[in-house]
């Protein structure tokens, strides 16, 4: 085989088969619900080792070598971090009964930052997990140090409404990438958080303008000097006797109800479009030493893979009813016929909750097996197919650096729920 | 027997692509540089396939750190490497046997942590709860109290929660009634915490005992109580749950729970409802040996005092008001049903000497607690 020509720019080709994947998700979730939930740590290997070994960069797969035993011992470990979390907090609320009320918050946000820091643990693990062309990538950095950065980042992001959210996410990620390594070749981040905000501000004012609009013009129709006058007299119960005797106080609920709907309504349509947005700008940001990418995302695909999802779950919950139907009607002769469930081991009262547990779980799980071949599949492979990368040559002879980790961040990550 | 070919060899130092020979021979796989030099030479035992798209065979050394890889496109020798490794799924994803042993262990796991709720969990409460020093289940009972009062405190009519304060002469007086019963079966039960006892305004025919010796009688069960010893036999039960620790035992058996399903099991989508099912199941299991041990507790403290414990039944069986009723949903009631519970106090019931508990003017006094403002 030659060499590869000389390379300007070099368009990643997505090599996975859908039908493959399909069988993978299904076959896997199907022993996820048969083993209440222990399968997962083989599932998301597998589906990792796919989503790599299809991503393919000028001829070249990527490899995922992390194992699901990792992942279990991780889980296992992160639960004996957690334990005495639970309890320490616990312990807290009858110690200081004072703080009772405090210590929901408290847990929030040490919960959260926990949250951050399993994140980057996880990142740390997928990387060194993650190979090219014969050497791993690698991530330095203190996982604690970013943990409190991420947590610090939401005060102005939450000050200032979001607006300040590009920033966060600009700064964050340039500590994530200068952080990572392709063998001895270090990541950096060009992602200009402001470059983010102006693709984004349409979407932030269509989200943040229905509803501070809602509350402004719910404000204006609360007379003011009323509860000026009841201030006055020094009682708050007067001034919310004053706020609940104005006759406009349904106008402004609907003013507000409206505002409210608004945003929601904005926030659902155009969540495709947030997330194709970031990931153009994300994927045209990443650097690894002088090799460079690009990213020519559109959102129509985003929009296409939802839509998709939304057919694809309508179809499957009327075949779903068909089947549930025939079975129940099946029951329901075998019940007036032949069988006696008097004579039967369990109740049909049981019986029945038995088997809408049963139905329950399946329909759930299927949405979610949809959803995780039509959406999530199907927007890695739009990332992929979307990014282009300069200068590859310059990855051609790069030195191996040594680096393992163990999957501790992973374990926490699942345990917490934090999205991986 | 030796098969030649060419392939691409990344040596797991650099990332340098070199095209190699490969000479697939009797135990291992050669792979030499275009100008001669060998480069690697891997024995079948170690090599591990590697996932990759279809079309190519692409392999490594199974444990080694450094991520050396070979990649063959020519599918001759593909095929005849592959026939020489150990069996394995050359997508590299999990394999059949993999995939059937990991649901074994999986079962075996689920049938152990399933035993360890149904046996485990009440088995380790009751031993750790007697251990437990009282000054913490005093302070778990305030707080569970303060939420508990918040919850059950629906009244919207200006009248206080709990009944019998203030200093009208009918207060004063059934508090007193109150106070006597109360300190008599506690002297005669012999705790290790003080009872904190209290009627309050609440319809139901119930009463409630939290840790830390808090117990609330509702006005519901006064008014339906025939006399003074249905209402002793009751407090005598929520005295055994008193006596038996049973409101952080259930703390506890609540927190093993959590952690058994949902924590270890359970955590994948659509499983909360198999959680919520078999927590509920378990709970009520738990909580239904509770109540039996209670009982059993409240009838001896009644023999003690000498009064009937067949007034528990009684009681019951007028609340409940249908004793025939069964249900098939049997496995979610917290409490064994009334008749059974009758059937059971009739059981270890033994005659015991008839005393009154409170005079009638003291019972009297006490009925009409919640009377007054």
């Amino acid at each position: 085989m030659a060499l590869a020509p000389a390379r300007s720019v070099v368009r990643l080709r997505f090599a996975g088969d859908r039908g493959d994947y399909w069988r993978l998700v299904i076959r896997g979730n199907a022993l996820q619900a048969i083993t209440l939930g222990i399968y997962r740590f083989w599932l998301f290997t597998d589906m990792r080792r796919f989503l790599w070994a299809s991503t393919e960069i000028d001829g070249e797969t990527l490899e995922y070598t992390g194992t699901a035993v990792e992942l279990l011992l991780g889980f296992l470990m992160a639960i004996g971090i957690l334990i005495p979390v639970y309890a320490l907090f616990f312990l807290a609320s009858l110690e200081f009964g004072f703080v009772s009320r405090l210590s929901g918050i408290v847990a929030i946000v040490v919960l959260a930052g926990f949250g951050q820091y399993a994140a980057y643990r996880a990142r740390r693990y997928r990387l060194t997990r993650t190979v090219f062309r014969g050497l791993r990538f690698h991530q330095t950095g203190s996982p604690v140090l970013y943990a409190v950065r991420a947590m610090l980042w939401w005060i102005p992001t939450l000050v200032t409404l979001g607006l300040a959210y590009p920033w966060m996410v600009a700064n964050l990620e340039r500590y994530k990438m200068r952080n990572t390594f392709y063998g001895n070749v270090s990541g950096t981040f060009a992602g200009a958080g402001w470059r983010l905000l102006v693709r984004g501000l349409l979407i932030w004012v269509l989200i943040v303008g229905p509803l501070a609009a809602g509350i402004a013009g719910a404000m204006s129709t609360i007379d003011w000097s009323a509860v000026g006058r009841a201030l006055d007299l020094g009682s708050a119960e007067g001034a919310l006797d004053a706020l609940r005797s104005n006759e406009r106080i349904g106008l402004g609920l609907a003013r507000l109800i409206t505002g409210f709907s608004g945003s929601l309504f904005f926030g659902i349509i155009l969540y495709p479009a947030y997330q194709a947005i970031t990931m153009r700008w994300w994927l045209g940001g990443l650097r690894l030493g002088t090799t460079l990418a690009t990213s020519d995302l559109s959102m129509g695909d985003y929009y296409d893979a939802y839509l998709r999802y939304l057919l694809y779950v309508f179809l499957f919950s009327i075949a779903f009813s068909i089947v549930a139907g025939a079975v129940l009607g099946f029951g329901y002769m075998a019940s007036r016929g032949q069988a006696d469930f008097s004579r039967m081991p369990l109740p049909h009262d049981v019986f029945a909750a038995g088997s809408a547990i049963v139905a329950y779980v399946i329909y759930i799980l299927g949405c979610s097996t949809i959803y995780q071949v039509v959406v999530k599949m199907r927007l890695w492979q739009v990332a992929v197919e979307a990014m282009l990368i300069s200068n590859l040559g310059a990855l051609d002879h790069v030195q191996a650096s040594e680096a393992t980790s163990s999957a501790v961040g992973e374990g926490l990550a699942d345990a917490l729920g934090v999205g991986v | 027997m030796t098969t030649n070919g060419t392939g691409i060899f990344y040596d797991g130092r650099t990332s340098d692509r070199q095209e190699v020979t490969v000479e697939v021979g009797d135990d291992a796989v050669r792979v030499s540089a275009l100008s001669g030099p060998v480069l690697a030479q891997w024995r079948f035992a170690e090599i591990a396939p590697v996932a990759i798209p279809a079309g190519g065979l692409r392999i490594g050394l199974a444990h080694a750190t450094a991520a050396a890889r070979l990649e063959i496109h020519n599918p001759t020798l593909a095929a005849a490497l592959i026939g020489r490794l150990k069996p394995t799924d050359r997508t590299g994803l999990t394999d059949r046997r993999t995939r059937i042993k990991v649901v074994a262990f999986s079962l075996v796991a689920i049938a152990t942590l399933v035993a360890s709720a149904i046996w485990g969990v009440p088995l380790l409460s009751d031993r750790i709860v007697p251990h437990l020093p009282v000054a913490l289940e005093r302070r778990l009972g305030a707080a569970v109290d303060m939420e508990v009062r918040r919850a059950l405190d629906t009244s919207t009519d200006g009248k206080s929660f709990e009944c019998g304060i203030g200093d009208a002469q009918s207060a004063v007086a059934a508090r007193a009634a109150f106070t006597k019963l109360i300190a008599h079966l506690e002297e005669v039960a012999g705790l290790s915490l003080p009872l904190r006892a209290v009627v309050v305004r609440r319809i139901d025919a119930n009463a409630i005992t939290l840790p830390g010796g808090h117990i609330y009688v509702f006005d519901g069960l006064l008014t339906r109580a025939d006399s003074v010893d249905e209402l002793a036999v009751v407090l005598g039960h929520e005295i055994g749950h008193v006596a038996h620790r049973d409101g952080t035992k259930a703390v506890l058996e609540t927190a093993g729970l959590s952690l058994l399903f949902g924590m270890l099991l359970g955590d994948f989508t659509g499983g909360g409802a198999v959680i919520v099912a078999a927590r509920t199941v378990l709970r009520t299991a738990y909580s239904r040996a509770a109540e039996a041990a209670a009982d059993e507790f409240g009838a001896n403290l009644m023999y003690k005092v000498g009064s009937d414990p067949h007034a528990l039944g009684a009681i019951l069986l007028r609340i409940s008001g249908n004793p025939g009723a069964t249900t098939s949903f049997h496995f979610l009631l917290d409490h064994p049903q009334a008749q059974e519970r009758a059937d059971a106090i009739a059981r270890i019931a033994r005659p015991s000497p008839m005393r009154a508990l409170l005079t009638p003017a003291e019972w009297d006094a006490l009925k009409n607690i919640c009377a007054g403002g």
